[in-house]
């Protein structure tokens, strides 16, 4: 008779209590992972968008690394003339002769972060494009800079929009 | 059923109790994590809308922008020349803020940067501290992000060669106005130190000499004589240089506006009138006022007794006080019986350092009792004084601007009291049987300024004020002063009854002083400019300091009697005046670039014509044309300042 009481006991408590244990516990690593998610999408963001802003200053502020660098042998991209946010068409040139891999590798982008850059005029018409769209991105960062586009006659206004992505 | 069948369910319980914590800690440190991100990019990226702002307007040129149509407006209006187009879009934007033209301004900025510039921002785009453009005021913003840049420019629409010239009045003339102040002198009473006054006896004639310099090379004279005078009975004569002023054809209280009533003597109490006078010449003159056979004590005169004179004189072209000043003041000749009484008022600018101020004072007659005092202090007094006494004293220690002193303003009093006995009468033959103060008498003053005054190209002119309005105790006066510097100031006040006088001087936006009752001043004591020293001690002149006037500014002088042992009726009259002389230029810089000599003399001289007209003068321009080629014009540098909000 004892024993019979002894398993009884055993079945319904115990199945209770472990499902409402294994509901909370699950609900817990639920949140865990996802807030973790969260935390390293943060991080990614903050990541980018520091790189961006000094990605996006490096482009409109320098004209890169040699002088009058090529895709052959750039060291560090820059896409101003020698004038601060007056953007060289010499340079837009030299850049679109650059693979994507190589500009992101002397970007310091690595395999990690991808870029497109668009340079418009006031009207909005396209004067440059480089790079790729992200396709599945966990992260975009877009900036915008307000530079000079130098071509031979004039030095129109054109925002500069550049894309970073993971 | 006991505790062991329980342990499960409690186990369970605590568990999921820490879960729920844990999970709440953790999505708090994740949610602060998240916010405290955002400020930091957000600021990134309106400072790099901001920088990039600088930058286009620094970097864009005119010819990079004239399709724009503020730009086209601006080059078919003339404002901007064919050259202009090479010149920076911040150039012009701070050429038009220097030109005062902030219209086209804020247009040309607009078109710059509405439209391309995000609209989700707030911007306002400032030169120095004008407002040139706001997107959206910035009222109250969460994150604001500034950057500027020092600016400076050449103007616009000016060409860069060709001629300018400057103008300059080489010789002019023009009217001039001087106040001759005549402060309050007088027989009758007599005083001394320990009695005080009597007035038991009748007052014999009165006889005051003042002598004054007008200009050598002045003409085309007239004066008017402001008369504030009491005689009881008794007749009244007047002099300039030997010239009978026929003062007693007017009729009583001298009233011309009653009509000349032709009489020769008349009885009378106080008098104050405006009369014309006549006989004045260059160089030296004298005024000879008497007052005869009064029928009481009274015979002096009152504050307000002034003669202005003013004449048509060639014009000093240059304004030049030298730093330091020595003077000598003669005092006017006062003859009566039994006594002879004046003060003399003397100022010393503010902020000057005084070298030394002394007194040389004669008496002729004197037999009974002496006094000489500076504002409120002893300087000499004797009641068994030699018939002619000589006083010189080193007053410097007792002039109101030495220490613990100056709130009582610049203007101080010499005093001077002669008595003859009460007993003798005015034929007893002791001198000419009358008290004197000789006109050989005078005040030294030396004084250093603290600094040379030099305006070179600049002449002064002298403006008068009246109060105007009617008669009373408290009167005020307003006027406007333009753009101009004030050099000197004067306050005349006239009355016929009197005891003591407080005046101030303010200019808004101060506030009006008010009156200490308790402490018989003006309050804040800082406006008060002359209070004074003594009863019946109010000199016709009063010194104002030129740091209460401003220019482009309404200007205010307040005066009362009535206060302290003051009658209700000490009115200050209608007639009292501010005098105040101010620097007007005489010379007029380099102009606009014309494509002529003659086009640019001509609009130097019509630049200095505009510049003097309205002083009315006649004059001879010097004028000096320059050619200049390419040569640009810079506007003053300043700050050219973004400011970006959110």
């Amino acid at each position: 008779m004892s024993t019979k009481k002894s398993g009884q006991l055993f079945s319904y408590d115990f199945i209770i209590s472990a499902m409402v244990f294994l509901f909370f516990f699950s609900t817990f690593f639920f949140v865990w992972d996802y807030l973790n998610k969260q935390i390293v999408w943060q991080s990614d963001i903050k990541d980018i968008q520091g790189r961006a802003a000094l990605l996006s200053d490096v482009l409109v502020r320098t004209g890169g690394y040699p002088e009058n660098w090529t895709s052959a042998n750039v060291e560090t991209i820059g896409l101003a003339t020698g004038e601060e946010n007056v953007i060289d068409p010499g340079r837009l040139a030299a850049l679109n002769a650059t693979s994507y891999s190589t500009a992101r590798d002397v970007l310091g982008l690595g395999q990690k972060y991808g870029l497109h850059l668009q340079l418009n005029d006031t009207l909005n018409n396209t004067i440059f494009t480089y790079g790729r769209y992200p396709s599945l991105p966990t992260a975009v960062v877009p900036i915008s800079r307000y530079v000079l586009y130098d071509n031979s006659t004039s030095r129109p206004r054109a925002t500069l929009r550049l894309i970073l992505w993971a | 059923m006991g505790l062991k069948g329980r342990k499960g369910i409690v186990f369970t319980l605590d568990v999921i109790a820490s879960l729920v914590v844990l999970v709440a800690a953790v999505g708090v440190v994740s949610l602060l994590q998240h916010s405290a991100d955002l400020p930091s990019v957000q600021y990134g990226n309106m400072n790099s809308i901001a920088l990039d702002s600088v930058a286009v307007l620094e970097k864009s040129k005119v010819r990079d922008v004239d399709g724009l149509p503020v730009v086209r407006d601006l080059l078919q209006a003339g404002i901007l020349l064919g050259e202009d187009r090479n010149k920076t879009v911040m150039d012009v934007i701070g050429s038009l803020w220097a030109q005062g033209n902030l219209t086209m301004a804020r247009n040309l900025t607009e078109s710059m940067l509405k439209g391309y510039l995000p609209d989700k921002i707030n911007y306002e785009i400032f030169m120095g501290d004008t407002l040139i453009y706001n997107f959206t005021p910035i009222a109250d913003p969460r994150t604001k992000i500034t950057a500027s840049t020092a600016v400076s420019g050449y103007r616009i629409g000016v060409p860069t060669s060709g001629y300018l010239a400057r103008a300059w009045i080489g010789s002019a003339s023009g009217r001039e106005t001087k106040i001759i102040e005549i402060s309050p002198y007088g027989s009758g009473c007599s005083s001394n130190a320990t009695s005080n006054w009597w007035c038991d006896r009748q007052g014999g004639n009165l006889t005051m000499i003042k002598s004054f310099e007008l200009p050598s090379t002045a003409h085309d004279f007239n004066g008017t004589l402001y008369l504030s005078l009491h005689e009881e009975g008794g007749s009244i004569y007047g002099w300039l240089n030997d010239v009978d002023q026929d003062l007693t054809t007017y009729g009583e209280g001298l009233n011309k506006t009653e009509g000349k009533k032709k009489k020769s003597k008349y009885i009378t109490d106080t008098i104050y009138d405006a009369m014309d006078v006549y006989g004045f010449r260059p160089g030296n003159n004298t005024l000879k006022i008497l007052l005869t056979e009064p029928s009481s004590y009274h015979t002096h005169s009152h504050p307000g007794f002034v003669l202005v004179v003013n004449y048509t004189n060639e014009k000093n072209v240059d304004y030049v006080q030298e730093q330091q000043h020595y003077e000598v003041m003669p005092l006017n000749y006062v003859e009566g019986n039994p006594m002879a009484w004046g003060v003399f008022p003397f100022d010393i600018p503010a902020g000057s350092t005084i070298n030394k101020v002394s007194v040389h004072v004669e008496g002729r007659g004197v037999n009974d009792f002496g006094g000489v005092y500076v504002n409120n202090l002893t300087v000499w007094q004797d009641t068994t004084p030699p018939l002619n006494p000589v006083v010189n004293a080193d007053v410097t220690s007792l002039v109101y601007q030495q220490a613990g002193k100056n709130a009582t303003g610049e203007t101080n009093v010499l005093s001077i009291y002669f008595n003859i006995r009460k007993e003798d009468d005015r034929i007893t033959n002791h001198a000419t049987g009358t008290v004197s103060i000789l006109n050989t008498s005078y005040i030294v003053l030396n004084y250093t300024l603290p600094t040379r005054v030099q305006k070179y190209g600049y002449m002064s002119f002298t403006q008068m004020v009246p109060f105007g309005g009617q008669e009373t105790l408290i009167k005020t006066v307003n006027f406007s002063i333009g753009n101009t510097e004030i050099v000197s100031a004067y306050l005349h006040v006239a009355q016929t009854a009197n005891w003591e006088i407080a005046a101030a001087a303010w200019h808004s936006p101060e506030a009006e002083p008010t009156w200490d009752g308790a402490k018989d001043k003006w309050a804040p004591i800082g406006m008060q400019v002359f209070k004074s020293p003594t009863g019946r001690n109010i000199p016709s002149s009063i010194y104002l300091r030129p740091d209460r006037l401003a220019s482009n500014s309404t200007n205010f002088v307040k005066v009362r009697d009535g206060y302290g042992s003051g009658s209700p009726y000490n009115y200050i009259l209608p007639n009292s005046t501010v005098e105040y002389a101010v620097l007007a230029p005489g010379t007029v810089g380099y102009g606009n670039v014309f494509n002529t000599s003659s086009g640019a003399t001509s609009d130097a001289l019509a630049r200095l014509a505009a510049l003097i007209a309205p002083y009315n003068l006649t004059y001879t321009a010097a004028t000096e044309s320059s050619n200049i080629a390419g040569i640009s014009w810079l506007w003053s540098p300043t700050r050219l300042k973004v400011v970006i909000g959110s």
